[in-house]
């Protein structure tokens, strides 16, 4: 048994950037699980990835798996021996199949069912080189390959055409098979610093070292270290700050073998352009780290990650320079023709923009996005007007030249060119803040009319998407309504704001010229609700008790501010007495047959304690429009008289008057509890 | 290793290169075309079993990217060198970095990456995997692995490449704006530059493309070509056909930068062109086949003819 180093290497033309470190992990994991399945022992497995290669480095792999313990059931025992004690035909048919003819080499296997012929040996276990092409198959078969190609004439698809393959054990070729291309020991270094030259490996230990020497290095999250501490230096230098961009820079290290930082400079007349949109061109164009000084000021410069070490650095500078001029002069026409445009001309435009087919376009969106805005800031006390007319032009940048280009500027465009219209800056800020949060963990929007636009919108998607028939799937949700919930969710209880959700989804409904039912909207809403707190602590049964009440929930602050009243209410000692008497109600009044009459008649009473749970119930019922502290501090109070009344009456009397009279006393203590919390639900 | 100092050196050094590595080198299609890749040479070749390798220049019209002559490399009219392989050489990336060499451009000094860019042209019906070339950051190429074309599987597969002439001849001749490029040098002293030829063309083409074009005339002239197109693809005549695609294609190019289609109604103009090249590519297929794909390998026309039979 050898335990050597194991490299497979496969070289491709150059691969997707943004599933680079994806395909690495997989194939690494992929190989391991192969090799696991086989039994091969190993101490580590190293995963590796550039444009042009993925590969996998297991150290310390074994060659050969363990013996192979080898069992086979035979005929049963009274049918493998005539009565001479000689072998049957199907015991030697049996011993054939094993390859052995002496019947003295079989065991037996007693079971319930009787006694059964056995034959158990053991098999050489297999070669890492036998089984290394299966391995490479089960290794590439899953990979996280968003599109395949064919190339040349093969009739086989992969992520890139594979150019080599290489399949080193210790000093020597495994023989295996990839798209084509047979195993060998040679592989290739960076196109232009190594001239394309072929790199013979005469040891797999030498992967790393020998690809180095090739102006590549292999190793991923190496190169990331690298390009960082070369941002850093470089921005240093020019006593400035890089941006901190960790899917920029995952992106630049995937497309390179050998980075190099350089820096150059553009005219700083662009620094006139809103510096969103210079980033955005700097970024998604050009893979552009942007610099800021200390003071947080946008620098005319820029940070790019070369793939080579340039003999002459200043031409891939000076080319760079020459690429971005352009580009910001492109960004600067779309401002100035953005700004030259009518926010009321853009509103006409977003007519013509489709929305969804049933639900109209952005403009029909964009007026029931204004109604409801007016409508939320009324209930909240804040500038209706100015809601109104912030929702109405919450959507205008999308039809702008800058967003066209520059999707994920949306909104913050529309900011700029509003103000620059000498729109309020509550409107300007409710623009850029009504998307927010975009992602779990986002900021808030700022103020209270950029919230009641942020809900605004979202409200209007749900309910429209719910209403004509498209709500989420488990596994299809195109229009981010589990997230654009969740945003709702945030907003109100974060920002936090006493909204009647229900009543707004009902207005959001009237306005859509599609039937949509509300019920459904609030209880998507309401589980995402559910699924936040208990994610954030919350105790998942509170949660539901208040959910049950019959009223439900129609605002989610005021609910959460019961929810922990009720989690206060819990602790106290009173607490265990209510819950175990609100199982028993619910119990005896779901199995009890409906009261016909449902009045209490106190003449039936024949337990002191009987009249004392009458007075019970009407004090909470004193309280039903006070705070859910005080109706709690009730509940409390009458805790014990609760307890006592199941310990004094059996409700279940022989007498009909008196059974009925008390489980109507029970039906409306019940009422009373519910209309606080479904005690009931707690644990 | 030959002179690139002018633009018509580049041109004249591409066709030199490409002849040698076994391209037919054919002229501009005489049709107004948003990219190379719509010649017949590219577009039709890619269809069917036959082997095809061809290289030429293509001047391509985007109405919509015209900036009165004012943005130094963004123009409505210019030229792409267009390389087509079938099947694609497997160094067909070798072969194109040779050629950057060829024309002076040292890889160990500019930094030429490979950077992920998949094509797809849904008037087309087409697209491919491959990457645009960025040479210090500035693409001057596409490089495109063809995997469907109208619709129709592509076997044997065509590489293709497109050189954006003007943006590689900033290089090459170390200017910033198109108008500076030096067309041809005859060595006496009247260099005639990128400006003396399209500069005029470019400001009055601007004009034309976004505010005198004809709106309901080409409304009318689109309906009309489709109209056409479907007639001779009744008539089992691929190839008018697909000029009057071709004509229709750029009349709603034009119509884009005129900005009379609406959001919804370009999807269903784009579905109407694909339709017909849909219908072309289909068409096309058919005539080679019944030719008995002429131009193709022994095995891959058995190939997609045993395809043909077992699908039927």
């Amino acid at each position: 048994m050898r335990h050597e180093t194991l490299l497979l290497e496969i070289g491709t033309e150059e691969l997707p950037p943004k599933s680079l470190l994806a395909l690495k992990t997989a194939f690494a994991e992929n190989l391991k699980k192969a090799l696991d399945a086989r039994q091969f022992n190993y101490s580590d497995v190293a995963a590796f990835a550039t444009p042009r290669r993925l590969a996998v480095i297991v150290t310390a792999c074994e060659d050969v798996q363990p013996e192979q313990l080898i069992q086979r059931k035979g005929p049963k025992l009274s049918a493998a021996f005539d009565s001479d004690g000689q072998p049957t035909k199907a015991l030697n048919g049996f011993l054939k199949s094993c390859g052995i003819t002496d019947p003295n080499l079989l065991e037996q296997e007693e079971t319930e069912k009787g006694a059964w012929v056995l034959y158990r040996s053991t098999q050489a276990g297999a070669t890492l080189s036998s089984e290394i092409q299966g391995m490479l198959i089960e290794a590439t078969a899953t990979l996280p390959i968003a599109k395949r190609m064919r190339w040349q004439r093969y009739r086989t698809e992969f992520v890139r055409p594979v150019r080599w393959l290489v399949a080193l054990y210790g000093k020597d070729i495994l023989d295996c098979q990839f798209h084509g291309r047979t195993a060998g020991a040679i592989t290739y270094g960076h196109r232009a610093m190594s001239g394309g030259d072929p790199i013979t490996l005469s040891h797999a230990d030498q992967y790393e070292a020998k690809l180095e020497a090739g102006f590549v290095i292999a190793d991923f999250e190496k190169r990331q270290a690298l390009i960082n501490e070369q941002l850093n230096a470089a921005a240093s230098a020019r006593s400035a700050i890089a941006a901190d961009d960790p899917g920029l820079l995952e992106e630049v290290t995937a497309l390179t073998e050998w980075p190099h930082v350089l820096s150059g400079d553009f005219d700083p007349k662009f620094l006139a352009v809103p510096e969103e949109a210079l980033i955005s061109a700097m970024r998604e164009h050009q893979r552009y780290f942007h610099l800021r000084d200390a003071a947080g000021e946008l620098q005319p410069s820029f940070l790019t990650v070369a793939n080579l070490d340039s003999l002459q650095p200043e031409q891939v500078i000076a080319g760079n320079e020459r690429v971005i001029r352009p580009r910001l002069a492109d960004a600067q026409f779309f401002y100035n023709k953005d700004l030259q445009k009518p926010l009321e001309d853009a509103l006409g435009q977003l007519n013509q923009v489709v929305f969804q087919n049933e639900l109209g376009s952005f403009g029909d969106k964009a007026r029931r996005i204004s109604a409801l805005a007016g409508i939320i800031a009324k209930s909240l006390g804040t500038n209706e007007a100015e809601a109104a007319r912030a929702g109405l032009l919450a959507k205008t940048d999308l039809v702008s030249l800058m967003v066209g280009e520059f999707p994920e500027l949306q909104g913050i465009m529309g900011s700029y060119y509003a103000k620059a219209q000498g729109e309020s800056s509550v409107i300007a800020d409710s623009i850029l803040g009504h998307y927010l949060p975009r992602f779990s963990g986002d900021e808030l929007p700022s103020s209270m009319t950029a919230c009641a636009v942020a809900i605004a919108d979202r409200i209007d998607t749900l309910v429209g998407l719910f209403g004509i028939g498209q709500p989420p799937t488990g596994s299809k949700d195109p229009f981010a309504l589990r997230r654009q919930s969740l945003a709702v969710v945030r907003i109100c209880i974060e920002a936090p704001i006493d909204l009647d959700l229900m009543a707004l989804l009902q207005a959001s409904a009237r306005l859509h010229t599609a039937e949509c039912e509300t019920a459904p909207v609030m209880a998507y809403i309401l589980d995402r609700f559910e699924n936040l707190l208990t994610e954030r602590g919350a105790k998942w049964d509170s949660i539901r008790a208040i959910r049950a009440r019959p009223s439900g929930i129609h605002n989610l602050w005021t609910a959460l501010q019961d929810i922990k009243s009720l989690d206060r209410f819990r602790e106290t000692d009173a607490s265990a007495l209510v819950i175990t008497a609100q199982k028993r109600v619910q119990n005896i009044i779901d199995k009890a047959e409906p009261s016909a009459t449902g009045t209490i008649n106190p003449a039936h009473f024949n337990v002191p304690v009987e009249a004392q749970l009458i007075n019970c119930i009407t004090s909470i019922e004193a309280v039903r429009t006070e705070s859910i502290d005080i109706r709690l501090a009730n509940v409390a109070d009458s805790a014990e008289t609760i307890d006592s009344y199941f310990k004094e009456v059996m409700v279940m009397d022989e007498n009909l008057a008196i059974r009925e009279n008390r489980l109507n006393t029970l039906s409306h203590l019940n009422q009373v509890l519910t209309d606080i919390a479904a005690f009931n639900l707690l644990q | 290793m030959p002179k690139v100092d002018t633009f018509q050196d580049l041109i004249l050094t591409l066709q030199q290169f490409w002849a040698a590595k076994g391209c037919v080198l054919m002229q501009p299609y005489d049709m107004e075309v948003g990219a190379g890749t719509f010649h017949p040479a590219t577009f039709l070749r890619a269809i069917g079993p036959e082997r095809w390798s061809a290289a030429y220049v293509q001047p391509c019209r985007r109405p919509t990217d015209g900036r009165y002559g004012e943005n130094p490399n963004r123009y409505q009219y210019y030229y792409q060198f267009q390389v087509v392989m079938k099947p694609n050489p497997e160094n067909f990336q070798e072969l194109y970095l040779e050629s950057l060499i060829h024309l002076g451009i040292d890889p160990a000094v500019h930094d030429i990456r490979f950077v992920e860019d998949n094509w797809e042209s849904p008037t087309l019906g087409a697209w491919g995997l491959g990457w645009e070339v960025w040479m210090d950051g500035m693409e001057i190429s596409q490089f495109t692995y063809f995997q469907q074309v109208a619709g129709l599987e592509c076997f044997p597969v065509m590489g293709e490449i497109t050189y954006g002439l003007e943006r590689l001849s900033l290089y090459l001749q170390g200017v910033e704006d198109f108008q500076q490029l030096v067309w041809s040098d005859n060595g006496q002293g009247q260099p005639v530059s990128y400006a003396d030829i399209f500069h005029q063309y470019e400001v009055e083409m601007s004009a034309f493309n976004f505010d005198l074009a004809d709106i309901d005339g080409l409304f009318q002239q689109f309906d009309y070509f489709e109209a056409e197109a479907n007639r001779f693809l009744s008539a089992g005549l691929p190839l008018p056909a697909y000029e009057y695609v071709m004509k229709a294609s750029h009349c709603f190019n034009l119509l884009d930068a005129r900005s009379a289609i609406s959001v919804t109604e370009r999807q269903r103009f784009i579905l109407r062109v694909r339709t017909l090249a849909r219908g072309v590519g289909a068409s096309y297929f058919e005539t080679r086949r019944a030719a008995g794909f002429p131009l193709a390998a022994d095995s891959d026309r058995a190939f997609v003819l045993k395809g043909l039979i077992d699908a039927s």
